[in-house]
C-alpha cells in the first residue's frame, strides 16, 4: 500500500516527532508494530514522503488510513484525527433493496440527485486515491474510492435511472452473464455469485466490480450509494473466478468492518454534498448487521506466565481501549474485552490479544527464558552414515549440486523409450504449471545428469563430477499416497579424467572401474556387504535400457534374507549422447537408494593375519570375452581351504590374430596360508600339487570354451 | 749422504711435499679425488709414511725432534684433510641445492575434492546448533495432500494465504509442498499416533515448491528449513530465547537482531527476525535482512492433528537457508546455485565463508 505521510498526519498527530525530519524513528516505529516498510520516496518539493507498506495478510483494517493512524494510536496513544461526517437520517420507507442471500453481511443504498454541475474532490484526497491505484473517474465515483482508501469501506454508485425494478442482492442463477466495467463482453458467472441485479440484469458482482449497464456518466443526475459487507469467501471466490482484483474485493476479501457499511456512509454524505450531491430521503438501510460484538477473556496471570512479565491490570487495560475496545471490564485477574467490529475478522480468542499487548510494548522489550528442557540431541544414526557418504564422494573429486524435481515432456523424451509401460514412461503429471519445462515429476535423474554435462561443456568444463541426494518420483497406485512413490536416492555422474591431467602426468579417463570403488567405499564406511552384479539376470532396473548394456551393473547390499538389489551403476548407454547435444563422451552414473544409510552396519569379525610366513603364487587364465574374472577368483577362494585371498594381480588383452576371439589373460595373486591348511610349512610338492588342482578345476567348472590355461 | 737432521735435504724435500700436499688440496673439490689424495698422501705408499720412514735414520739425539716434527705435520694433514671434506661436503650440498630451484608459481599437482552444496553446509550448521538445545531432524513427504499442506495448518480453500503460495497441482487432488510446515502436521500426527511424550522437538529441512515464473530471485523449487517445539506449557517468551540463541550461534555476535510482528496462519502471535551487521562501535548499521519467520502454533493445528490446545502449546519457525547462503556467500543470483556450472561450485568451495 502506498501511503503519503502528510495524508497519514491528517489522521494522527505525533506528540514527540516532528515529521518528516524525523521519519527514521516513525519508519523504526512502523516496522516494530509489523507495517513493514518496502520503499521510501521523497518529496522534497512538497516536503512530503510517500512510503510502500507490506500489510500484514490478516488485517484488513490496515488498508487504509484510518487503519493506520488506529495502529499507530494503540503504540503511543498519539491523538487521533476524526475526518467531517454529516448526519443522514435513517429513512423509514421500505428499503430500496431487497437482499436474499446469507452471504450479505449488511447492505444500504442511499439515493442523490443533482442539478448542477459535480464539484471535484481536492487535489490532497485524489492523490490518496491515486497512490492507492484507482483511477480519478467523476466525483461521485472518487468520493467512494476515497472514503474505502481513508476508512476501509469499499462503496459503489449506480445510475439510478439505469435500474429497471428493484434492487436485489442475491446468489446468482445459472447461466447469468454480467457486462463488467471495461468491458465490452458479457462475462457468464459461476452460478451462485453474490450479484446486485435489478429486475432484468446484473448491476455489479457485489464486492467485486460493477458493471457497465448501471455505471455513472458524466450526465448521470441521479445516483444510488452503495454501502454494505460482503462474506469475504464469497467475494474472493468471484474475484478468482473473474481473475480480477479491484480496490474493494482486496479490502472485502481480508474481512471488512460490518459498522462502517453505515458508519463510512456519513463520511461520504458529506463528501457527496460537498460534491453538489442531494440525498433524497435518507439511509436505506436494506440489512441490518445485528451481531452482538464478541467478547474474549484476557487472564492476566496466564498472559504474564505467556510472555514472562508482570504487566498489572493497569498497564493492559489501556492498550485494549487504544485498541478500539469499547468495553474492557475487569473482573478480578480477568479482563473481558470487547472486539472492536474493525477487528471481529482477526481477534478470536485469548491468544490474538495476548498478540496485541506484544505489538503495543513491542516484541523487543519482551524478556527471554530458555526452556528448562533444552537439552542436546545427538545427530542420527542416518545422518552420521549420510555425512559419511558425501565425505566419500566429495573427498574424490565430487561437488553436491541440486537438480529441479520436474521437467517436461520433450526432456525425457530424449531418452527414447518407445515403450508406454516402460517404468521410465511412466510419470507423476502436474496439472497447472507456469511453464512446460515443468510438466512432469521425473522418474529418473539421467536427463538432469547428462544436461548437466552439456551445460558445462557449453562454458568449456570438461572435468565433471556431481552427486546429488534428490528423490524420484515413481507412479504406483499401491503407494501409500495411492500416486506414487518417492525414492530417496543418491546419484552421481563422472565425465573426464579420474586422475586430473596436470603438468606432471597425462592424468587417466574415469572408467566404471573408479565409480565401483566408490560403491566399495560406501560398504566399508557402512558396514554393509555391497555388490556388483554385472548382468540382472533375475532382476532388472528402470534405468537398465538407457545404460550401455556391456557395462551396467545393479548394486545389492546383502540383507539377512539375501542380496537386495540398492541401486544401478555403469555407462550412459552410447544411443543418448546425440539426444543430449554430446558428442565423444563416455558419462559413468550410480544412483543408491538412501535406504541404505538407514540399515544396520553388519558385525565383521577381525580376521588376523596369519603368524607364519605365508606363500604367494600366480595363476594366469586365458579368458574369453564375458567370462568374469571375478567369478573365478570368488570360485578358488571357496574351494581351497589353504587360500588366505585371491587377488587378480594383472590383465593383458593380446593383439586380435586371424579373426580368432580376443583372450584375456589374468593373472591371479594367490597366498597360501599354512596355519589355514593345519601344518607348520608348506612343502614344495604340497603347494604344487594345490595350485596344479585349482587350475584344472577352474577349467572344469568354468568350461574350456571359458577359460584355458596359460 | 748428509747426516739427517730437521735442517737436512730430506727434510726440505718433506716440507715441499706438504707445501705441493696443501697446493692440491686447496685445488680439490670432490671427494673422490680428495680421496685419492688422502691415499696419496697418508696411504702406506703415501709420501707421509715415506717421510717417518726417515725417522730411523735420524740420530738418536736428533731423532726425536724429527719426529715430534713429522708428527705434528702429519696431524697438520689429517686436519686438513677432514677441513677439506667438510668444505667439498657443504660445497657439493650448496651445488645440489643451488641446481635444484623449482618455480614454485606452477600449479599443484595433488587431485582437487569436490564439496557439498552451500546450502548444505549452512543446512548442516543451523542443525547442529539446534542439536544443542534437542531437535531431532525428520524429513516428509514432497508429494502433499491439500490437508497438510493447507487445511491442517489453517488455510482453509478460499483463504488469501493460499494465494501467498502458487501451488502446483498434481493428479487427484495431490500437489507439491508449498513449504516444510508440512512436515509439522506429519510429526504431530506421528506423535498423536504412536503415542509419544511431549516434548517433540524437530527440525524439517527440504525442498518446496512454488508454481511462479523461475527469475534470479523466484525459483520453483528451493529449499526451506522448518523447526518445531511442542510440549505442554510452552511460552513466547522460550520463543523468543531458543530463537536468539539459534540466531546467535549461527551468525555470531557481529550482528545485531530484532523481532517484528508478522502473520502466517499456521501460528498466532507470528514473528519475523531481522539481522544486520553491527558497526565498529558495536551499533547497527547497514540494512535489515529478514531471516527468520516464526510463531506460536496456531491452535487450530493443535486441533487439526488430535491434541487438545489446551493442554499443548508450542512455538514453530522456519529459517530462510537461501537467504543464509546468499548473505555467507555473497550470492546474488540464487538460481545458479540450483543449476549445475560447476564454475559456480568449485568458485563457491574454495571461499570457506560457511
Amino acid at each position: 500500500m502506498k501511503v503519503s505521510l502528510n495524508a497519514l498526519l491528517q489522521y494522527i498527530t505525533p506528540t514527540n516527532l516532528s515529521l518528516p525530519a524525523d521519519w527514521d524513528a516513525l519508519h523504526d516505529l512502523l516496522e516494530d508494530i509489523g507495517l513493514e516498510v518496502k520503499r521510501v520516496d521523497r518529496d522534497e518539493e512538497a516536503n512530503n514522503i510517500i512510503f510502500t507498506l507490506e500489510l500484514l495478510a490478516n488485517r484488513g483494517d490496515h488498508h487504509c488510513y484510518k487503519g493506520l493512524a488506529r495502529e499507530i494510536h494503540q503504540r503511543t496513544g498519539w491523538p487521533l484525527s476524526t475526518p467531517a461526517t454529516r448526519d443522514l437520517p435513517i429513512s423509514q420507507d421500505k428499503p430500496l433493496a431487497d437482499v436474499t442471500s446469507e452471504y450479505c453481511i449488511g447492505y444500504t443504498l442511499t439515493e442523490y440527485k443533482r442539478e448542477l454541475a459535480e464539484v471535484a474532490l481536492s487535489a490532497d484526497k485524489l492523490e490518496m486515491i491515486d497512490l492507492a491505484g484507482a483511477n480519478q473517474v467523476s466525483p461521485a465515483v472518487d468520493v467512494t474510492n476515497f472514503v474505502n482508501v481513508e476508512q476501509g469501506q469499499p462503496m459503489h454508485v449506480f445510475d439510478a435511472d439505469k435500474i429497471v425494478g428493484r434492487v436485489q442482492v442475491r446468489d446468482s442463477k445459472e447461466g447469468e452473464a454480467a457486462q463488467l466495467l471495461g468491458e465490452e463482453k458479457l462475462t457468464t458467472l459461476t452460478e451462485g455469485t453474490l450479484v446486485i441485479a435489478d429486475d432484468v440484469k446484473i448491476l455489479a458482482v457485489a464486492g467485486v466490480m460493477g458493471c457497465e449497464t448501471s455505471k455513472p456518466t458524466e450526465e448521470s443526475t441521479h445516483l444510488y450509494l452503495e454501502s454494505g459487507t460482503f462474506d469475504p469467501v464469497k467475494v474472493r471466490k468471484a474475484a478468482r473466478a473473474l481473475g480480477v482484483q479491484s480496490l474493494a474485493s482486496a479490502r472485502f476479501e481480508r474481512g471488512a468492518d460490518p459498522a462502517m457499511a453505515v458508519k463510512g456512509v456519513y463520511r461520504a454524505h458529506e463528501l457527496l454534498c460537498e460534491a453538489g450531491w442531494q440525498v433524497q430521503g435518507g439511509l436505506s438501510i436494506c440489512k441490518a448487521h445485528i451481531e452482538k460484538p464478541a467478547i474474549v477473556d484476557v487472564d492476566l496471570e496466564q498472559l504474564n506466565h505467556y510472555f514472562s512479565t508482570t504487566f498489572s491490570v493497569d498497564d493492559i487495560k489501556p492498550i485494549y481501549e487504544r485498541m478500539g475496545s469499547e468495553s474492557v471490564v475487569v473482573e478480578g485477574n480477568v479482563l473481558r474485552v470487547e472486539i472492536p467490529s474493525h477487528r471481529q475478522w482477526d481477534l478470536k480468542n485469548a491468544t490474538d490479544l495476548y498478540e496485541e499487548v506484544a505489538r503495543a510494548v513491542g516484541y523487543n522489550a519482551l524478556p527471554s527464558k530458555m526452556p528448562a528442557s533444552a537439552s542436546g540431541a545427538r545427530a542420527s544414526a542416518f545422518e552420521t552414515r549420510l555425512n559419511q557418504v558425501e565425505d566419500i564422494l566429495v573427498a574424490e573429486g565430487f561437488y553436491e549440486i541440486f537438480t529441479d524435481s520436474f521437467y517436461s515432456d520433450q526432456d525425457v523424451a530424449r531418452l527414447g523409450i518407445q515403450d508406454e509401460a516402460h517404468p521410465l514412461a511412466q510419470h507423476v503429471r502436474i496439472n497447472n504449471s507456469e511453464t512446460k519445462a515443468y510438466s512432469l515429476l521425473k522418474n529418473n535423474n539421467i536427463v538432469q545428469a547428462l544436461d548437466a554435462i552439456s551445460a558445462n561443456f557449453r562454458v568449456k568444463s570438461q572435468e565433471i563430477q556431481v552427486f546429488e541426494r534428490n528423490k524420484r518420483f515413481v507412479p504406483d497406485q499401491t503407494a501409500p499416497n495411492g500416486l506414487c512413490h518417492e525414492l530417496e536416492v543418491i546419484w552421481g555422474l563422472a565425465v573426464g579424467q579420474a586422475v586430473e591431467r596436470n603438468w606432471q602426468n597425462p592424468g587417466r579417463d574415469f572408467d566404471v572401474f573408479f565409480l565401483k570403488g566408490i560403491i566399495e567405499r560406501m560398504g566399508v564406511k557402512l558396514g554393509l556387504e555391497l555388490r556388483i552384479t554385472p548382468e540382472a539376470t533375475e532382476q532388472t532396473h528402470a534405468y537398465f535400457d538407457v545404460l550401455h548394456p556391456k557395462r551396467r551393473a545393479l548394486v545389492e547390499v546383502q540383507l539377512a534374507d539375501g542380496w537386495k538389489v540398492c541401486g544401478v551403476i555403469g555407462e550412459v548407454h552410447p544411443k543418448l549422447m546425440k539426444p543430449f547435444g554430446l558428442k565423444s563422451v563416455r558419462p559413468y552414473f550410480f544412483e543408491i537408494e538412501q535406504g541404505l544409510l538407514k540399515l544396520e552396519p553388519q558385525t565383521r569379525p577381525y580376521k588376523a593375519p596369519s603368524t607364519i610366513l605365508p606363500v604367494k603364487r600366480d595363476l594366469c587364465f586365458g579368458l574369453y570375452q564375458q567370462q568374469e574374472a571375478g567369478y573365478i577368483a570368488d570360485w578358488m577362494t571357496q574351494s581351497s581351504p589353504w587360500l588366505d585371498s585371491v587377488e587378480i594381480a594383472d590383465l593383458f588383452i593380446p593383439a586380435v590374430e586371424g579373426g580368432e576371439e580376443p583372450v584375456r589373460a589374468v593373472t591371479f595373486s594367490l597366498m597360501l596360508d599354512p596355519v589355514l591348511a593345519g601344518k607348520d610349512v608348506f612343502s614344495g610338492a604340497e603347494i604344487n600339487d594345490e595350485i596344479e588342482r585349482l587350475a584344472q578345476g577352474v577349467i572344469e567348472q568354468f568350461g574350456e570354451d571359458k577359460v584355458k590355461r596359460r | 749422504m748428509n747426516e739427517l737432521d730437521l735442517n737436512s735435504d730430506a727434510m726440505k724435500e718433506v716440507a715441499e711435499q706438504q707445501s705441493a700436499f696443501t697446493q692440491t688440496l686447496e685445488q680439490t673439490e670432490d671427494l673422490k679425488a680428495l680421496e685419492a689424495l688422502r691415499v696419496s698422501t697418508l696411504g702406506r705408499k703415501g709420501w707421509v709414511k715415506k717421510a717417518f720412514d726417515l725417522v730411523k735414520k735420524v740420530p738418536g739425539e736428533q731423532r726425536k725432534a724429527v719426529a715430534q716434527h713429522l708428527n705434528e705435520m702429519k696431524s697438520s694433514v689429517e686436519a686438513a684433510l677432514d677441513q677439506a671434506e667438510v668444505r667439498i661436503a657443504t660445497q657439493a650440498i650448496e651445488k645440489q641445492v643451488e641446481s635444484e630451484w623449482i618455480d614454485w608459481t606452477m600449479p599443484s599437482t595433488m587431485d582437487t575434492q569436490g564439496a557439498l552444496h552451500p546450502l548444505t553446509i549452512i543446512e548442516r550448521n543451523c542443525i547442529k546448533v539446534l542439536q544443542q538445545l534437542g531437535f531431532e531432524v525428520v524429513e516428509g513427504p514432497e508429494v502433499e495432500t491439500p490437508f497438510h499442506n493447507f487445511d491442517a495448518l489453517n488455510i482453509p480453500e478460499h483463504h488469501p494465504a493460499r494465494d501467498m503460495q502458487d501451488t502446483f497441482w498434481l493428479q487427484d487432488n495431490f500437489l507439491l509442498r508449498s513449504h516444510t510446515s508440512t512436515v509439522q502436521i506429519r510429526a504431530l500426527e506421528a506423535a498423536k499416533a504412536e503415542g509419544r511424550d511431549l516434548p517433540l522437538k524437530i527440525v524439517a529441512p527440504g525442498r518446496v515448491y512454488r508454481n511462479e515464473t523461475v527469475d534470479a530471485t523466484h525459483l520453483a523449487c528451493f529449499h526451506q528449513f522448518e523447526g518445531l517445539w511442542v510440549d505442554h506449557d510452552v511460552t513466547f517468551s522460550e520463543l523468543k530465547a531458543v530463537l536468539e540463541f539459534t540466531v546467535r550461534e549461527i551468525f555470531g555476535d557481529a550482528w545485531e537482531l530484532r523481532f517484528k510482528p508478522k502473520f502466517y496462519p499456521y501460528t498466532e502471535p507470528s514473528i519475523g527476525i531481522d539481522i544486520r551487521l553491527k558497526d565498529q562501535d558495536g551499533q547497527g548499521a547497514g540494512k535489515w535482512l529478514t531471516i527468520l519467520g516464526a510463531g506460536m502454533v496456531h491452535e487450530h493445528v493443535f486441533e487439526n492433528t488430535g491434541f487438545d490446545p489446551k493442554t499443548t502449546k508450542g512455538f514453530a519457525f522456519g529459517l530462510g537457508v537461501s537467504r543464509i547462503v546468499a548473505m555467507a556467500y555473497g550470492v546474488e543470483s540464487m538460481r545458479s546455485l540450483y543449476e549445475s556450472d560447476l564454475r559456480v561450485h568449485q568458485r563457491l568451495s574454495v571461499l570457506g565463508n560457511a
